[in-house]
């Protein structure tokens, strides 16, 4: 919307008219103030279509030094400017205070009109400038940020790819990766909202982040051959030794992966793919961590593999209903887990 | 007699060109407020506060008149005022009388030229 509103703000009408009638033949609506009260309520009303505000600075009820400082102190953003117009001719100090205050330029009254006019012209034809600036720069930053945008669904298409391509070795069918992103997320969500300390700064692009990650969990599983990936039946010691290191393995390969954006997905993937295995009691594996040494994400990855593996078919074994899966975790048949993310979890797929 | 605009600068320090600049050119708001500055209190104001030896007063009004006679393009006027108010302002209170009895003087011759518009 094109700006239409000069405010003319000097008590004595005499000062105002010449800047009425100059911006009447420029078909500006032109607001009379005779107080500095009356312009800043004007200002408020009329705060997104001002083009400029001439302003004398001896007046009653409030001056124009009481109106600048009246703008600032109520943090109103100006996005026009305000042009002081004073018979104050060379005093520096009367001019360094208003600029000081948010002024914009000083006119000297007593200026030939012609320069008065090429004064206003430039402030105005600067302000313009700057607005076009600002609506390029606004524009700009809505293409980046779509790109970004268009990137992470990239980086994410590729990265649950690679993590579907991996799982699908076991028999999965696609759903556990995004079951682990969904559970996760919706996990974080509730700890955030709930302002557990570990995650309750957390911004929405954090629990992204984290939730990506999560998809990741599983990538050492490449490394396990197919005859105990795929095993009906129950692994031997050596069996389950060697699937133990899927972590570790995972964990090196994301380790060698490059991350030039120095994002913190590739440290979170790290985490979950090496801890997702640990358990609160110091049971689990690879390193026996107990409690809280392991990180809250890998804790919260560990809880919603076991519920999502316990809820889907495979070769081994029936798929639980999500009642009896949640109900195995909290007595404790499936290892030992934090106590929070239990409730937490009940929370979570009771929204399934 | 009606004295026309243009006939003004014969006989008061008025810049008509540059006056008429000020408004933009609309003629009749110009001689609209010169004939105002014929019924302004303020010189009034000023004589009073003169009398009274009230500084703050002297150098507020002479203020006010000098804006008022800038915008007019009242030279002299605007410079006399400009004169006593910076003398306020620099303490040098022995110029008051002097200056204002120019003021006086030129307000006055002004004003009964104003009237004839």
């Amino acid at each position: 919307m094109k700006r239409n509103i000069v405010l003319v703000v000097d008590d004595q009408e005499i000062n105002r008219i010449p800047f009425v009638l100059h911006f009447y033949k420029k078909n500006y609506q032109v607001i009379e103030c005779d107080n500095g009260k009356n312009a800043y309520d004007n200002i408020v009303a009329h705060l997104d279509e001002i083009a400029a505000i001439f302003l004398d600075l001896n007046m009653p009820v409030l001056d124009g030094f009481g109106l600048l400082k009246k703008i600032k102190e109520d943090n109103i953003e100006i996005l026009f400017p305000i042009i002081i117009i004073t018979s104050e001719e060379n005093n520096n100090q009367t001019i360094k205070q208003a600029l000081d205050l948010g002024a914009t330029d000083i006119i000297q009254r007593e200026l030939n009109e012609g320069v008065i006019t090429k004064r206003i012209e430039n402030i105005f034809s600067l302000y313009e400038t700057k607005e076009q600036l600002k609506e390029l720069s606004e524009n700009q930053e809505k293409i980046i940020a779509q790109k970004v945008q268009e990137i992470k669904d990239l980086s994410f298409n590729t990265i649950s790819t690679m993590a579907i391509a991996i799982e699908s070795r076991d028999g999965d069918t696609g759903n556990h990766v995004n079951n682990i992103y969904n559970l996760t997320k919706k996990m974080l969500i509730h700890l955030r909202d709930e302002g557990f300390e570990e995650v309750k700064n957390l911004t929405n692009d954090d629990i992204e982040e984290i939730a990506y990650a999560s998809i990741l969990h599983d990538v050492g599983k490449i490394a396990i051959p197919d005859n105990i990936l795929n095993k009906p039946g129950k692994l031997t010691l050596e069996e389950y030794e060697i699937m133990k290191t899927h972590t570790t393995q995972g964990a090196n390969i994301i380790k060698r992966i490059k991350n030039p954006s120095n994002s913190k997905l590739m440290d979170y993937a790290y985490d979950i793919c090496l801890h997702h295995h640990e358990r609160y009691d110091g049971r689990g594996y690879p390193e026996g961590l107990v409690g809280d040494e392991c990180s809250l994400y890998a804790q919260i990855v560990a809880i919603v593999d076991v519920f999502d593996a316990l809820t889907q078919p495979r070769v081994y074994k029936k798929a639980f209903t999500k009642d009896e899966a949640f109900n195995m975790i909290k007595n404790g048949e499936c290892g030992n887990f934090n106590k929070n993310l239990i409730l937490i979890l009940k929370k979570v797929y009771l929204e399934l | 007699m009606n004295m026309k605009l243009e006939e003004l600068s014969n006989y008061i320090d008025i810049n008509i060109e540059e006056g008429l600049a000020r408004f933009s050119n609309f003629e009749s708001f110009y001689i609209k407020y010169l004939k105002k500055f014929v019924e302004d209190e303020t010189f009034t104001k000023l004589k009073q506060a003169v009398l009274n030896s009230n500084y703050q007063e002297i150098e507020s009004y002479s203020h006010a008149l000098k804006g008022v006679c800038g915008t007019l393009a009242l030279k002299k006027l605007y410079l006399i005022n400009s004169d006593l108010c910076n003398a306020i302002r620099n303490k040098n209170y022995d110029l008051i009388e002097q200056l204002f009895t120019q003021d006086i003087n030129e307000y006055e011759k002004t004003v009964n030229y104003l009237k004839l518009l």
